[in-house]
């Protein structure tokens, strides 16, 4: 950064990536295992290169829908990363006080925001795109260098848009309501493609998303044809849709600079508003939010928490749809018969019980916010971590309950089984999360399966296993 | 009044039980941090813990509260083996740190609702508190408003009622002043001295030496995990040689501080 003049924007825009990249580096053996991952991951691509060295890669139909398909895939990825970048510039103010009271432009600072973003989110998929895509291009197909450009020019289209909808929803909903439902949207783009596939797939199961967006793509000829097929060209090297791809991208950067200038300052000014419009129930008898004994205490406390922060219990929940194809399975690939289809269901029911418990009880019991708290209080721990157990059972119940009261009226003892599996499974993996649990952060659910893969293989072994058993109990019923 | 007139010999011929005492503590993290600590605080009296940055304040106390596991020593509180019966020495302990162990999600009275529930507080008994103290210091037009927007010195006294909801025997608070402004520090001071009043012992570590000076009725001052010296501030004086000491003088001449400036 020395040879970059201070304050100015590309020293602005190194000081972000450098953050960013600092934010994510783990421990010294983390880096090191990432390393030797990527080393591999590169062996596998020069072997992939040489594979491809005689095949000639010409922007055919059928390279076309596997080009867009690829990058509508990434475009949602990156605007996932973009969201959560703008969000994490307005709420993570200690940074932004410090650009925004130095005399710099809060142009400037924007415009080195975006840049930050999109340099962080162009990184990720840098790593996993280059070390397949660059030794194909230098094994005889330097054409395809042109996906380096592509990815910067998609990185900052996303991280523009990105922060757009980050100020958007500071303007329209306020600080506290944009927070929520930013980070509810930015798991909804996570799982989209994923829902759609499996919406628009008509019950039949599909292979991934990639097949299932580049099946649509076939279908419309979107992607394929036309200005739609642009990105893909540039990908594949072809001069004017490459010059394209990085105007628009210059384009969107400039206007999301000059547009959102003003927004920004108003949204950071309003995110960093602490103050919080007071309850409703302000007027309600102070006994009423007293509750008796420790286990009441402790259940009204977690539920509460939960109820406030509804993106975790969002999160969580759109975990569960990536069990949508065992549902379809269950409905279309038992060839319709009853005595598979209810069984089968009973023990989805139960699988997803058990994952969403898991989830509950690593919220309640790992992500306490004030562990020293309940270390100084005259209770034993193991009292109040059963406790907790029980409140994240206690969450779960109602989503528990949806399977048993579809499958009652016609097949109430199956219910019945369903139920009691569901509840046996979110126990079951409550009580793993309670034995082998790490501590973590609220806000880092989405993380928190690099720090307990223990947990999630133990968790996901227990529920299949009470899956299969709920399934035998209600097939035999 | 009919216990006293109950014949108690045991009482009456032991000496009443310090609220603190500890024996030989001990602590070491990669290097020892605490070194065979020794110390005493009467019951009923207000007494400031004080040392230099990194002097083992912070740890001694975390041991006291049940925090952080001694190496070695032993920790009565009010004649309670807080090692072997903690939950017996926590029920009558409050443990207020500089960082509130706040949830930023509760509203204050629905945060006083889980501490006593903690405390195992009965229900109707917890909501009168609650109110006693929320009004007190100032908080109950606040008590449905999350904790989330509000200032440090609010949050501190959100914590400060936490900490007093259930009527500690022993209160110990770490830098209870550090960034509250005047009028706060002001009515923390005020609480402190409202505590001991009522019978309750306070400890406290501060680096604001003006008030252990006009607060505390013993001070302690350790330095490197060892107590330098303890006492009030005139047999300090005394054991200087100076009636004329300032306790800053006093304590960087103990501490060697005047040395590090100099």
């Amino acid at each position: 950064m020395r040879w970059l003049e201070p304050g100015s924007l590309p020293w602005l825009a190194l000081h972000e990536i450098r953050l960013a990249f600092r934010h994510a580096r783990g421990s010294r053996r983390r880096t090191i295992l990432r390393l030797v991952l990527l080393a591999a991951y590169a062996g596998f691509g020069i072997f992939v290169a040489y594979l491809l060295a005689d095949l000639l890669l010409v922007p055919s139909p059928r390279f076309l829908v596997g080009g867009s398909a690829a990058l509508v895939l990434l475009f949602t990825f990156m605007l996932t990363q973009g969201l959560l970048g703008g969000q994490r510039t307005l709420y993570t103010a200690g940074d932004l006080d410090l650009l925004l009271s130095s005399p710099l432009p809060e142009g400037r600072v924007l415009s080195a925001k975006l840049l930050g973003v999109a340099g962080s989110a162009a990184a990720t998929f840098s790593v996993l795109l280059l070390p397949l895509a660059l030794p194909t291009a230098l094994w005889g197909h330097p054409r395809l260098l042109a996906v380096v450009p592509v990815i910067a020019a998609m990185a900052v289209i996303a991280a523009a848009f990105g922060i757009g909808l980050a100020i958007a929803l500071v303007r329209s909903l306020g600080a506290r309501g944009a927070k929520s439902v930013g980070q509810i949207i930015a798991a909804m783009l996570g799982g989209l493609i994923f829902l759609l596939s499996q919406l628009s797939s008509n019950g039949a199961m599909r292979g991934s998303r990639f097949s299932a967006v580049s099946a649509w793509m076939r279908r419309t000829g979107w992607g394929v044809e036309g200005w739609s097929a642009w990105p893909a060209r540039a990908l594949f090297g072809e001069v004017v849709p490459l010059l394209a791809c990085l105007a628009v991208a210059a384009s969107v950067f400039w206007v999301a600079s000059t547009l959102l200038r003003t927004h920004f300052l108003r949204s950071w000014q309003s995110a960093g508003e602490r103050s919080t419009p007071p309850s409703r129930k302000a007027g309600r008898r102070t006994a009423a939010v007293f509750a008796s004994g420790l286990t009441g205490a402790v259940v009204a406390k977690e539920l509460r928490l939960l109820r406030r922060e509804p993106e975790i219990l969002f999160s969580m929940l759109l975990r569960l749809i990536y069990l949508l194809p065992l549902v379809f399975f269950a409905l279309k690939g038992t060839g319709g018969a009853e005595q598979f289809r209810v069984p089968v269901l009973a023990a989805i029911g139960a699988i997803a019980a058990g994952q969403l418990c898991g989830s509950l009880a690593w919220l309640t019991i790992s992500a306490e916010e004030a562990p020293d708290l309940l270390a100084v209080s005259p209770v034993p721990r193991g009292l109040v971590r059963r406790d907790k157990l029980l409140a994240a059972m206690a969450m779960m119940t109602p989503f528990a309950l949806i399977l048993p009261l579809v499958l009652a009226p016609s097949h109430p003892a199956a219910a019945i089984i369903a139920f009691l599996g569901s509840l046996a499974a979110g126990w079951a993996a409550g009580l793993i999360e309670l034995l082998f649990g790490k501590p973590g952060k609220r806000g880092s659910f989405q993380r928190r399966q690099q720090g307990s893969f223990l947990t999630s293989l133990l968790g996901l072994f227990g529920a299949l296993l009470i899956g299969a058993a709920t399934a035998a109990a209600a097939y035999f019923v | 009044m009919a216990e006293h007139n109950t014949p108690q010999i045991t009482d009456s011929a032991a000496p009443p039980s310090p609220a603190l005492e500890v024996r030989g503590l001990a602590k070491a993290f990669d290097k020892p941090v605490i070194v065979d600590m020794d110390l005493s605080v009467e019951a009923g009296e207000l007494y400031a813990l004080l040392g230099p940055n990194g002097a083992g304040k912070t740890t001694t106390l975390r041991m006291v509260a049940g925090l952080t596991a001694p190496d070695a020593g032993s920790i009565r509180i009010f004649g309670i083996d807080a090692l072997r019966r903690p939950l017996k020495a926590k029920a009558i302990t409050a443990w207020l740190p500089d960082e509130p162990m706040l949830y930023d999600k509760l509203t204050p009275l629905e945060y006083l609702a889980f501490v006593a529930g903690l405390w195992s507080i009965p229900r109707a008994e917890a909501a009168e508190e609650a109110e006693r103290l929320l009004t007190w210091l100032g908080l109950w037009d606040d008590r449905a408003t999350r904790c989330e927007g509000f200032s440090r010195g609010m949050k501190q006294k959100v914590a400060l009622a936490g900490a007093l909801i259930h009527k500690p025997r022993l209160l110990i608070l770490d830098e209870p002043l550090t960034g509250l402004d005047a009028a706060m520090a002001r009515s923390v001071k005020d609480m402190l001295q409202a505590q001991v009043k009522a019978g309750a012992t306070v400890i406290v570590t501060t680096h604001i030496l003006e008030v252990a000076e006009r607060l505390a009725d013993r001070i302690g001052i350790i330095q490197s995990g060892r107590l330098l010296a303890e006492g009030t501030l005139a047999e300090l004086r005394q054991r200087a040689g100076s009636s004329e000491l300032t306790l800053e003088e006093l304590f960087l001449d103990l501490t060697g501080g005047h040395h590090a400036v100099a």
